[in-house]
């Protein structure tokens, strides 16, 4: 693929973002930080940091280029920044849409369906976090339960909790029972930290960040600023604002515990014009994945961006066509972390089982499109032509019969069933044959064997608090 | 119409931040009430931006200058209004509440509220229940609007309202609510007025919250 950034222009936008970093300064609204700052010989002028490009890429420079994130199955352990993209389930909806009623409020006995589902579901390589915000607990605890659920329904990697620093502590504390280690090691979980655009960071946020900073554990300090509000309508000036307070927020990670695993992420798109909503279905987010890759590379840092990604509030034709346009855009820019790789409706506002299914499979799909053709002896399969005489077919020669079940992707939802089944069958769609998918994945669901002591103290250590 | 009258209704369409003031000042010139301009310049115009905004023909910036050019004009007619004693639409109180600095939203709803014809007191974002409370007692607002984008901070409405009621100010105000993950159950659940998914809706649940007061 073209790159979207010439070289020339990557350099413009790094010279404008450092600009900003010397002149206009980042908003760092927590004491802590400002004192790890100062500390450095940065200059602080009240809540606000000026840094210097020396002590920007010096800081940059220490952040691994590549890390993996440890699950309590070793198998399932990723490993973040060779540009194959790890995919990650949706996060941070506060609605669920379901089939029958539309939005609707999400409850813990979603939040535990969703866990199953992101463990059972081939694709998605991390157990999910905040999939859908649970109505139904106290929403200052309700990191607790959520991470309570994915650890017993799965053993992939675990995301963490950024709610502030008791999210971040209770995320260390509990990972610390789960692996029977003192966390600081190895990466045994990854947190997003989101800045506030623009040139800003809230405490809450920067609070978790020195937490997973202090305890050595990856954090993805991503934007999502938008092209016309939070950051000016031309998205060249994104690329350069969100650029500025991204580095500024991996530098503290630097200073606070150099070496600290930090993956630069972006979900940054436009404003909708005519009704002031986010557009996360338009082609401004995908030339924005693109971009963002390039400036990732450009600075040797891991990157994060993309997924399935729609304003759709159904699981129909719009949803999947948006959501195909940033899949395959990640892919192609070698996103190495997709975090809503599956789930996400509604400009972030809704998770869907349906569509979680459906984004699973498209997922699926992409994947295989990125592995490309093979070309060699078997492959070219010279002997197996010369064999049948023109006109011939290949359906019965052993080189087909041995492959027929391996050769090719197939899909679980999406079908190739000929019309005369379909008319059948009642003409279902695709939302529905996701409907009946998820829940049998749901009632198939068996939580990967846990140590009973460590199962009892994960229980205890929810409780107390 | 006169003519100066659907010059400013024109300059409000366009949001020509260059002329409104000097057309307000032409009307008043030709010995045009203030009322009458309000509601023959300056409403006709956001009426017509309102119409075209719901239809998707006017786009968000364009409204906000509108609403801006209202505003710009109602500096020069307010005093003369309560002079002259005409019922004004109202005050609305803004915040976006504790914990939570998200106030993209909130600023629109400002804007829009202003161009709908409110007095409008925005107290910025990260507000506690208790200067909340203060603001109500010294600015007297009829509506006061809340916003939240938080799952974590829009608990945070509830306490406010809470905080308002110990204080003996809940029943001065009507209360409506805001925000990405706020719905109309959340609103009738903590015992708001009323909620509004959008800017231009806020505004008109203003008026309509004043009028049943």
């Amino acid at each position: 693929m073209l790159p979207l950034l010439s070289r020339s222009n990557i350099e413009r936008i790094h010279k404008t973002s450092m600009q900003m970093l010397a002149e206009v300064g980042v908003h760092f609204p927590n004491q802590e930080a400002l004192a790890v700052f100062r500390e450095h010989g940065v200059k602080v002028d009240g809540q606000k940091v000026f840094l210097t490009e020396g002590q920007v890429m010096n800081a940059i420079a220490q952040a691994p280029a590549q890390f993996t994130i440890h699950a309590r199955n070793p198998e399932r352990n990723v490993l973040i920044g060779d540009g194959v993209p790890v995919l990650a389930p949706g996060y941070g909806a506060p609605f669920m849409v379901d089939l029958d009623v539309g939005r609707r409020a999400a409850t813990m006995d979603d939040y535990h369906r969703l866990a199953k589902l992101a463990h059972a579901l081939p694709n998605q390589d991390l157990s999910g976090h905040l999939m859908a915000a649970p109505g139904d607990v106290p929403a200052n605890k309700a990191h607790l339960p959520m991470l309570h659920a994915s650890m017993l329904h799965s053993d992939k990697p675990l995301i963490g909790s950024t709610e502030g620093s008791a999210g971040a502590r209770h995320t260390m504390e509990m990972a610390s029972i789960l692996f029977e280690e003192k966390v600081g090691e190895r990466p045994l979980t990854i947190g997003l930290i989101n800045s506030l655009s623009p040139l800003g960071y809230s405490n809450e946020m920067l609070e978790a960040l020195l937490v997973y900073a202090h305890h050595r554990q990856p954090v993805i300090v991503a934007a999502l600023s938008m092209a016309g509000s939070t950051g000016p309508i031309t998205l060249a000036g994104v690329l350069a604002h969100q650029n500025a307070e991204l580095l500024a927020g991996i530098t503290l990670t630097q200073l606070v515990s150099p070496g600290t695993p930090v993956v630069y992420g972006s979900t940054s798109t436009n404003l909708d014009m005519k009704t002031g909503g986010l557009a996360i279905g338009s082609p401004e987010l995908s030339m924005m994945i693109a971009a963002h890759a390039e400036l990732c590379r450009h600075y040797g840092l891991p990157s994060r961006s993309g997924g399935s990604l729609t304003d759709s509030h159904t699981p129909d034709a719009q949803a999947g066509s948006e959501s195909m346009l940033s899949l395959i855009t990640t892919f192609n820019s070698g996103i190495d972390f997709v975090l809503h790789a599956g789930g996400i409706l509604s400009s972030f506002l809704s998770f869907s089982y349906e569509k979680f299914v459906l984004d699973d499979e498209m997922c699926g799909m992409v994947r295989h499109w990125k592995q490309g053709i093979i070309v060699d002896d078997d492959t070219l399969a010279y002997p197996i032509i010369t064999q049948a005489a023109p006109g011939d077919n290949y359906l019965m020669e052993k080189h087909t019969l041995e492959r027929c079940r391996t050769e090719f992707w197939q899909p679980a939802v999406n079908s190739r069933d000929g019309i005369e089944s379909w008319m059948a069958a009642g003409r279902p769609d695709v939302a529905q044959r996701a409907r009946q998918r998820w829940q049998k994945l749901v009632a198939e669901h068996r939580d990967p064997p846990l140590d009973p002591t460590i199962a009892r103290q994960l229980q205890a250590f929810v409780d107390e608090q | 119409m006169s003519d100066i009258l659907e010059q400013v209704s024109t300059a409000i369409i366009e949001g020509d931040l260059d002329e409104i003031v000097d057309l307000t000042e032409d009307a008043l010139d030709e010995d045009l009430g203030a009322e009458e301009i309000l509601n023959g310049g300056l409403m006709a115009g956001m009426d017509y931006v309102g119409v075209e905004f719901k239809a998707g023909n006017m786009f968000v910036p364009e409204v906000l200058r509108s609403a801006r050019a209202m505003k710009m004009s109602m500096e020069i007619l307010n005093p003369l209004l309560v002079e002259s004693g005409v019922q004004m639409m109202g005050k609305v109180l803004l915040g976006t509440v504790k914990g939570d600095l998200h106030d993209i939203g909130k600023n629109l709803v400002g804007m829009m509220c202003e161009g709908a014809g409110f007095t409008v007191k925005d107290l910025g974002k990260d507000i506690t229940p208790e200067e909340f409370v203060e603001a109500v007692k010294e600015f007297g607002p009829d509506v006061l609007g809340m916003s939240a984008l938080l799952t974590t901070t829009m608990r945070t409405m509830e306490s406010t309202i809470k905080v308002l009621e110990e204080a003996g100010v809940r029943d001065k105000v009507k209360v409506m609510i805001g925000g990405a993950p706020v719905t109309q159950a959340f609103a009738d659940q903590i015992g708001a007025d009323g909620y509004a998914s959008n800017a231009a809706s806020a505004a008109e649940l203003a008026k309509q919250l004043v009028s049943q007061a």
